[in-house]
């Protein structure tokens, strides 16, 4: 491991040469940035691994089993696990997916689920990403980098392949698409922020990156339109256009970055939308509460893995602990992604301390609340130096005719040593993560 | 029962030539228990793209495309139902006890409302129609006072609206009651545009009431759609490349056989 | 790729990648012909390479020249500018091209920001960047697997190649041999020209038309410039 953090500079021109970079708007003008790399990868044993990956495939099952029976028969509504008003009330909900019944009743099928790991080693959920999560091209392209700068790193440790993602996004695409046509990725465009993974999952995965106004609904199909006039049939589009644009003719009617009338398709079973549209209900951070009472009721299975400990002021017990205990918990806006949105009560005056009291208070149901985690931290080379930052796991779970989990993921960093933030968006790194043979 | 035969018709004119225009139309009956499609036909024109499709809440749906550049927009329906008394068995989804943008309420929708009637298990059908006449002491009808994006807030201020206020700001109150009702698009008999009423549920049975004209709906409106509110009904929505105005002219009959 | 289908989006960008790209590298290639001639004391040779574009500028001296040529990212036939806009038509294309083609413009463009900071006029120390735009074409003809795509960046970059002979008064031999390759690559993409057009050049351009008067001129590259219409 030496000789690849020696290798440090040779890494970043590697990186640079393959564009690994991501969009971000400053001041409302668009510019790409290297996305910045760490050497020190973050390891995980083939034991710890192996209770992660179990763990999260029970998840990303219960979450899958939830939303068809949300937008269908509602079974956990009707028996009382989760109250309705958490359903509807959630922005992600979309009442023009009733009914819904998404190719082999699949509608997340790839979940960034966001963990961390305590000091004491336990390993916590964080989040769950079902809509459009992206990170996963990131360590796909680093170790590519790292194994042609240093070799025999990769001799000498049994690290499993991470490079196969593409193939596992292949393998879902092509089971959802059902021989129906071809696969394409629809992006929003090169001025998208994940625009390079966009293009790079194309690449690798043999899909087509089809930009909009490529696609076109006819004869109750989707095509992709060639210059020639021809047309050629979809069969599955990983759409990397969010759920409120992927539609003008059903959701916001300004959008052009969608297919008009793709909807209608969708809903009919002609073609496969990945990931489903109103998946947004299930990572909702208020019905996150919810998800190990989901295993239990749909998998009739203990949870495998922790959810952070967490209150919803929606319930008056809950509201009672979180305005007493503002102070030490962090507080997270339920609508707000990308690390935005959340706020530690330690940091908060006095003043700022009773503005949050008061809208608890008032809007319970747009709050949750975590107890604080000790995060262990991870080393990151600084100046030369060796510091510790903190840091999370986003693993990426893929399913298809079986749920899998890829043997890697994306690890985010903070920059900032006193930040608990680590979204690229915000300035965050990121490293690769080993996953241990044996 | 009655019959009815009815006519529908909409063309819409641009300035300027428009291109690749998609289009999602809601224009034919509504399939349910209490009206039987006798005879239905349709055309969109120009367009050799047409498919027919229901949407989440069960309206008919015709929709498709039209890439060559065209000035005018045309889009028509008839047929013959047969009608009876607006009633559905159905427990009711939860969606439409929710406000939506448009069916928010305030202060003074509340205050008004709670003057009126307070509402339990066993009036809910009957509150409703007194809240509707009271509400024609507050807010009186006049053609062209709103536009489609006026929500029940801003109709119930400026105390004036089409049908589709009223019926707004009746979806509006009864939400805020924790009442499940919906908003209707619809024809009724004579000639003109299209009309809008709403639906409340009673303990797992459906109503019909028009708040603008003040009655509980028997057999002599024919419903072509339902929803959360105007936004879920309406009947034409389309994108197309092209700028300038357009001009839309609608025209309805409904006559009974 | 499991089709050879190239959207209408697509075919545009392959062009214009063509395009860009060649004329990146006959922009390096005129540079050094006239900071060569600037050497022997043809301080004012620039004003010649600007009236071949159509340049109406004014430079002080030889070296803002060759700054504003290589760098200015105003100036729409700096080197920083031309390769900006092959790189925003490459990173659209990245699954027709491959990564590894791409890398030769990303590459570039990291070296040219480079030598932009610290304003290097020697222009030798771009040498690099042609051969990178060399690979970059060798990497295409190994890499890019769809003939249409090929043919496509084929045609933007010979007629990218004509585009600039006109302008530089080429004899007509040279321009000949380069428009009957256009039309072979042509052949291949039937969709994406005016064949009009074509015609109109056949008879326009012949050895007993062919001068440098600027009239004729001009009219042979606006229909050069017509050939080509890729949004359908």
């Amino acid at each position: 491991m030496k000789t690849l953090i020696e290798r440090k500079d040779a890494v970043n021109t590697w990186m640079e040469r393959f564009g690994v970079k991501f969009g971000i708007y400053k001041h409302g003008v668009f510019h790409e940035q290297l996305f910045p790399f760490d050497s020190v990868p973050r390891v995980i044993s083939h034991d710890e691994w192996t209770i992660l990956e179990k763990g999260l495939i029970q998840r990303c099952n219960a979450l899958n089993a939830f939303l068809l029976d949300i937008y269908n028969e509602k079974k956990i509504v009707k028996d009382g696990i989760i109250p309705e008003e958490f359903i509807y009330s959630s922005k992600g909900y979309f009442a023009e997916c009733e009914g819904i019944k998404p190719s082999k009743g699949i509608f997340a099928h790839i979940a960034g689920i966001d963990l961390v790991q305590a000091k004491d080693g336990t390993w916590y959920i964080l989040e769950d990403n079902l809509r459009i999560p992206s990170g996963a091209s990131y360590p796909m392209i680093a170790r590519n980098i790292t194994r042609k700068v240093s070799p025999q790193t990769f001799a000498n440790n049994h690290v499993a392949e991470n490079r196969n993602y593409s193939d596992l996004l292949k393998e879902t695409m092509d089971y959802v698409n059902d021989g129906r046509g071809i696969n394409v990725i629809l992006t929003p465009g090169r001025y998208n922020s994940a625009f390079f993974e966009h293009s790079y999952l194309a690449e690798k995965s043999g899909a087509i990156l089809a930009f909009p106004g490529d696609l076109i609904v006819e004869d109750d199909m989707l095509f992709y339109k060639d210059i020639s006039g021809n047309k050629e049939r979809v069969g599955a589009v990983y759409r990397r256009v969010s759920d409120e644009y992927m539609d003008p003719l059903t959701f916001e009617e300004s959008s052009v970055l969608g297919v008009p009338n793709i909807m209608q398709i969708y809903a009919k079973g002609n073609v496969a939308i990945v990931n489903g549209i109103g998946n947004g209900v299930a990572d909702d951070k208020g019905i996150y509460y919810f998800v190990p009472k989901m295993i239990k009721y749909y998998l009739n299975e203990e949870p495998i893995l922790k959810n952070a400990p967490t209150y919803l002021p929606y319930f008056e017990e809950d509201k009672k602990y979180v305005l007493e205990n503002l102070s030490k918990l962090v507080i997270k806006d339920v609508s707000e992604a990308g690390g935005y949105g959340v706020v530690f009560g330690r940091d908060l005056d006095a003043e700022h301390l009773k503005e949050m009291y008061d809208l608890v208070d008032k809007e319970p149901r747009r709050w949750i609340a975590q107890e604080v985690i000790d995060f262990k931290d991870l080393e990151i080379i600084e100046d030369g130096k060796y510091v510790e930052r903190k840091a999370d796991l986003r693993a990426f779970v893929l399913t298809g005719k079986e749920t899998k989990v890829w043997k890697s993921g994306l690890t985010r960093f903070s920059r900032n040593p006193n930040s608990f933030v680590v979204n690229s968006s915000q300035g965050g790194g990121f490293k690769d993560t080993w996953v241990m043979e044996e | 029962m009655n019959t009815y035969q009815y006519t529908y018709q909409t063309c819409i004119s641009f300035d300027n030539k428009v291109s690749k225009h998609f289009f999602k139309l809601r224009c034919l009956p509504y399939r349910c228990k209490f009206q039987t499609i006798i005879e239905e036909d349709f055309s969109v024109s120009p367009c050799k793209n047409i498919m027919r499709s229901t949407d989440s809440f069960g309206n008919e749906l015709i929709f498709g495309s039209t890439e060559e550049p065209h000035k005018s927009f045309t889009f028509a329906s008839r047929g013959i139902v047969n009608i009876s008394q607006h009633l559905t068995i159905e427990e009711p989804n939860h969606i439409f006890r929710l406000p939506t943008t448009l069916t928010e309420v305030n202060e003074d929708m509340i205050k008004f409302s709670d003057k009126v009637t307070s509402f339990d298990n066993k009036n809910i059908i009957q509150g409703t129609l007194s809240l509707v006449d009271a509400l024609h002491e507050k807010m009186k009808y006049e053609s062209y006072s709103t536009t489609t994006k006026t929500s029940a807030i801003e109709a119930f201020s400026q105390g004036k609206g089409v049908c589709q206020d009223f019926s707004h700001v009746m979806l509006a109150i009864l939400r805020n009651k924790k009442i499940a009702c919906r908003y209707i698009t619809g024809f009724i008999p004579g000639e003109g545009e299209s009309h809008a009423w709403i639906e409340v549920n009673d303990n797992g049975i459906w109503y019909a009431i028009d708040p603008t004209r003040k009655l509980l709906i028997e057999s002599d409106y024919l419903k072509i759609s339902q929803g959360r509110d105007f936004n879920d009904c309406s009947m034409e929505r389309g994108v197309f490349v092209g700028n300038g105005f357009q001009y839309k002219q609608v025209h309805i009959t409904m006559t009974e056989l | 790729m499991n089709t050879k289908t190239i959207s209408a989006t697509k075919a545009d960008k392959l062009f214009w990648l063509g395009r860009y790209a060649e004329r990146t590298y006959l922009s390096l290639h005129f540079l050094r012909a006239y900071y060569d001639k600037m050497i022997d004391g043809e301080e004012n040779a620039y004003h010649e390479y600007c009236s071949h574009l159509s340049l109406d500028e004014s430079f002080n001296t030889p070296s803002n020249f060759v700054k504003s040529f290589l760098y200015d990212k105003q100036n729409p036939f700096s080197i920083s500018a031309e390769l900006e806009c092959a790189n925003d038509n490459a990173m659209e294309l990245r699954e027709e091209i491959t990564s590894e083609t791409l890398a030769y413009i990303q590459i570039s463009l990291a070296r040219i920001s480079n030598l932009a900071q610290t304003n290097e006029t020697n222009i030798t120390a771009l040498q690099p960047i042609t051969d990178n735009l060399l690979s970059l074409w060798g990497s295409i003809e190994e890499r890019v697997l769809n003939d249409y795509a090929l043919a496509i960046l084929m045609v933007g970059k010979i007629l990218e190649h004509i585009d600039i002979r006109i302008r530089f008064d080429y004899p007509f031999d040279r321009v000949e041999l380069l428009y009957e390759r256009l039309k072979t690559h042509l052949r291949y993409v039937p969709y994406i020209y005016n064949i009009e057009v074509i015609e109109e050049l056949d008879k326009l351009l012949t050895s007993k038309e062919y001068c440098h008067d600027v009239f004729y001129k001009n009219k042979l590259l606006s229909l050069v410039n017509s050939v080509v219409c890729t949004n359908n």
